[in-house]
This record gives structure tokens, sequence and C-alpha cells, in this order.
């Protein structure tokens, strides 16, 4: 029998657990953490800006990554004292340049990876802004987010220069400017919906 | 599964062998039906979960739901199946940088055509544009037609426009409009690899009739879409 009843609970659980907010619950440096993947303008972002800067990993890394997390501290000190929220048009349309480029260029100029790296940073830092009510959950939750869009950047680009260096095969390059093609035509579309007002200003 | 004993020395023969008395074995009868009937109802319990779980993905996915819906939108048109393959029939039959750029140029215009959708901006004979796409391409890989590039772009781009269309429409009542976009760009970009992984054979002499063949069928489906036989 209680073989059965924990048979029918562990159908009936997952619904349950279903009906609750992936993020609910999760507070300060966690929350922060797993900000930039909140929404899809932001990993759309990460992905396009991954996919461009691991095609020339690890040459001029240092410098993209500085750059990039400068950029954010910026972008994160704008919002903090302008009040600016999220700008899902911008931060999808930062995608949409970041995706075309790595879609159209054979190999990216590191001075291109460099600018696109401080918009990045900036679009990113500006909607890493947290709902706090005290200054210390302010802090905690922003480093969250600037250590969490940092290493993500780094394991994409990291991840996909590595790949890059072991397969050295010409597909795989192909492959990328596929994928990027693939992650502009989704952003491009996902403007068009945030215009039309469908997709939520998250 | 236990016997009825019955006749003289009931008790000891009880104990001595596997059976039951009488009496006993009517308990352990009724026992067992109420045991079956218990199980029974958690079989029922557990097969009403599962389907209520079966209903609720359906009618979330219904023909616009989130990412398996977004994925089988092009696939569960045959008219935009052929048409994907072609692409990549294509690029692979004009070679590099052909082979690369083409399935880059498509996702790019086809989300063109999609922001018109979403925007509902209107744009004429959509469906003869999706048809009229299989046909021309089919016919450019039939006949081995060597366009320069940037023809081939905005061949494939042109037709892209009406792909896009058509799936943008869906997306503004999607239950999720991300996923929705994500699903249905992924299919048309792997039908894209399918279409080259099948162009590749043009370096064998028998592969390059099979992909000739290829574009006849492109070809002919794509017609019986325009002419309203399929």
């Amino acid at each position: 029998m209680g073989l059965w009843r924990l048979s029918a609970l562990g159908v009936v659980l997952p619904g349950a657990v279903l009906a609750h907010a992936p993020a609910s619950g999760i507070e300060g440096f966690t929350a922060g953490l797993i900000h930039p993947l909140s929404s899809p303008s932001q990993i759309l972002t990460l992905l396009a800006f991954g996919l461009l800067a691991g095609r020339r990993w690890p040459h001029g890394a240092a410098q993209v990554l500085v750059g990039f997390w400068l950029a954010l501290l910026l972008g994160l000190g704008l919002a903090a004292l302008t009040g600016t929220a999220h700008l899902v048009s911008v931060t999808l349309s930062v995608a949409i340049v970041t995706s075309c480029l790595a879609a159209l260029l054979a190999s990216p100029d590191i001075r291109i990876l460099k600018g696109l790296a401080v918009m990045v940073g900036l679009v990113l830092g500006a909607g890493a802004l947290p709902d706090w009510h005290t200054l210390a959950a302010m802090y905690t939750s922003a480093a969250g987010s600037i250590i969490g869009a940092v290493g993500l950047v780094v394991c994409l680009a990291a991840g996909i220069g590595m790949l890059w260096m072991c397969i050295n095969r010409p597909w795989f390059a192909i492959g990328l400017r596929i994928l990027s093609a693939w992650v502009a035509a989704i952003a491009l579309m996902l403007l068009a919906l945030h215009f039309r007002g469908v997709v939520p200003a998250t | 599964m236990a016997q009825i004993c019955s006749g003289e020395n009931l008790d000891k023969k009880a104990r001595e062998t596997d059976c039951l008395p009488e009496t006993d074995y009517k308990d352990r009868e009724t026992q067992m039906n109420r045991y079956s009937a218990v199980r029974a109802a958690s079989v029922a319990v557990i097969a009403l979960a599962l389907s209520s779980g079966i209903a609720q993905a359906h009618s979330e996915a219904g023909v616009s739901g989130g990412l398996v819906s977004g994925f089988l939108h092009p696939i569960f048109g045959w008219d935009h199946v052929v048409a994907m393959v072609a692409v990549g029939l294509w690029g692979a039959f004009l070679g590099k940088p052909a082979l690369w750029l083409l399935p880059v140029v498509f996702p790019l215009v086809m989300a063109m055509g999609g922001v018109l959708g979403i925007l509902g901006i209107p744009v004429p004979a959509v469906e003869v544009g999706i048809a009229a796409s299989s046909v021309v391409l089919g016919m450019l890989i039939l006949f081995k037609v060597r366009s320069p590039i940037w023809v081939a772009g905005l061949i494939v781009g042109g037709f892209a426009i009406f792909h896009g269309y058509a799936h943008g429409t869906e997306l503004p009542a999607a239950a999720n409009p991300f996923a929705f976009a994500m699903g249905f760009v992924v299919a048309t970009g792997l039908l894209h690899l399918c279409g080259i992984g099948f162009g590749l054979l043009v370096a064998h002499p028998a592969g390059r009739v099979a992909v000739q063949a290829g574009g006849a069928v492109i070809s002919a489906v794509g017609a019986a879409y325009l002419f309203g036989v399929a």
C-alpha cells in the first residue's frame, strides 16, 4: 500500500511544484547570481556576446572582461542614480547587433569586441538593479548579479573558445555563425513582440 | 494460494498442510477482495493523475503554445519542410560560402518576415509564396543552377519573408512567445542542416543524381501545394 501511495504522490507532486515560480523565495546574493538568466532579453544578449567572444578566446580576453566588468558596474551605478528600470528594447537591440556581428564576421576584430563588451556590460548592469529593502541587501544582490554576469560570460566564451581549439574544424565555425543567426532572429522577433506589448517588461 | 480443507481432523490437517479451514479461507478471501479494490482504486487515481497531466499539456500546446509547438510548427507543414531542406541542399550544391551564408541569411530575413506578422503588417499571397519557394528552389537544384552568391542570397531571403510571416502571425497568441520563437527558429535551422547533410552527397557522382532527384521531389511537393492538390 505504501508503494501505491508513494507512486500516486509522485505523480501528483510535480504539478504542485510547477505551480510555484522558479525564483520564488530566492533572495540576496543567490537572487543576484541568477538574475542575468531571469529574462529572455538578458539571456540572448549574454549568449550573443559569448558566441562572439568565444571565437577570439583567449586573445585579448583579459581586456574584454575588464571592460565588461567596469561597464557592468557603471550600468548598475547609473541605474541606481537615475532609477532606470531594465530597458528591454535596448537590451534586445544590443542582442541583435551583437548576434548579427557574430553571424556575419568571420573573425571579429578585438576593437569591435571591446566596444561590444562595454555596450553589453552597460545594458546588463542597468538591468541588474535589484529590488531592495536595506542597503546591505542591495549590495549583496548587486554583487551576486555582477559575479553571475561575469561568470556566465567567462563560462560561455571560454567554453566555446576551448571547444574551437579542440575541434578546430571549419564546420564548427560555420555552426557558431548559424547559431548566432538564430539568436539574432529570436531577439528580433522578441523586440517586435515587445513593441506590440506581448512580452512583459522583465 | 491456500486451499480449502474439509472433513475430519480439520485443525490438524490445516496445521500439517498449507490449507485453511473453510471459515478462515472466507475471511482471507474477503481481505483479498478488499485489497484488490484498494489496489484498483490506487491504479485509477494514478491513471487519473497521469491523464490530467496529458490533458494539460495538450491544451497548452494547441496551435501555438511553447517550445514544442514552436518546434513542430515548421515540421508539420510539408511546404515548409521541403523549402527549408531545399535551402540547405542548394547551399551545399553551391559550395562555400553559400554553404554557410544561406543558412545564416534565411533565419535573419525570416525574422524580418516574422516581425511583419507580429506587427500585423499585411503581406500578400503568403501561402503562394511558401509553395513557390519549394518549386523555385527545387528547380534550381534539379537544373544545377549556379547563381552568384548575392543572387542566391536574394532568392532565399525573398522567400524567407513568407515563411517568417506565417510563423510570426502565430507568435502573439502563443502561451510563451520566447519559447515558441526559439522552437521554430531551431527547427528551421535543423531542417537546413538536414538539407546540407544530404547536399554533401554531391561530392560523389551517384550522390549528385540523388540530390537532383531530391530537387525534383521538392519542386513536385511545392507544385502540389501551389495548385491545391496537397
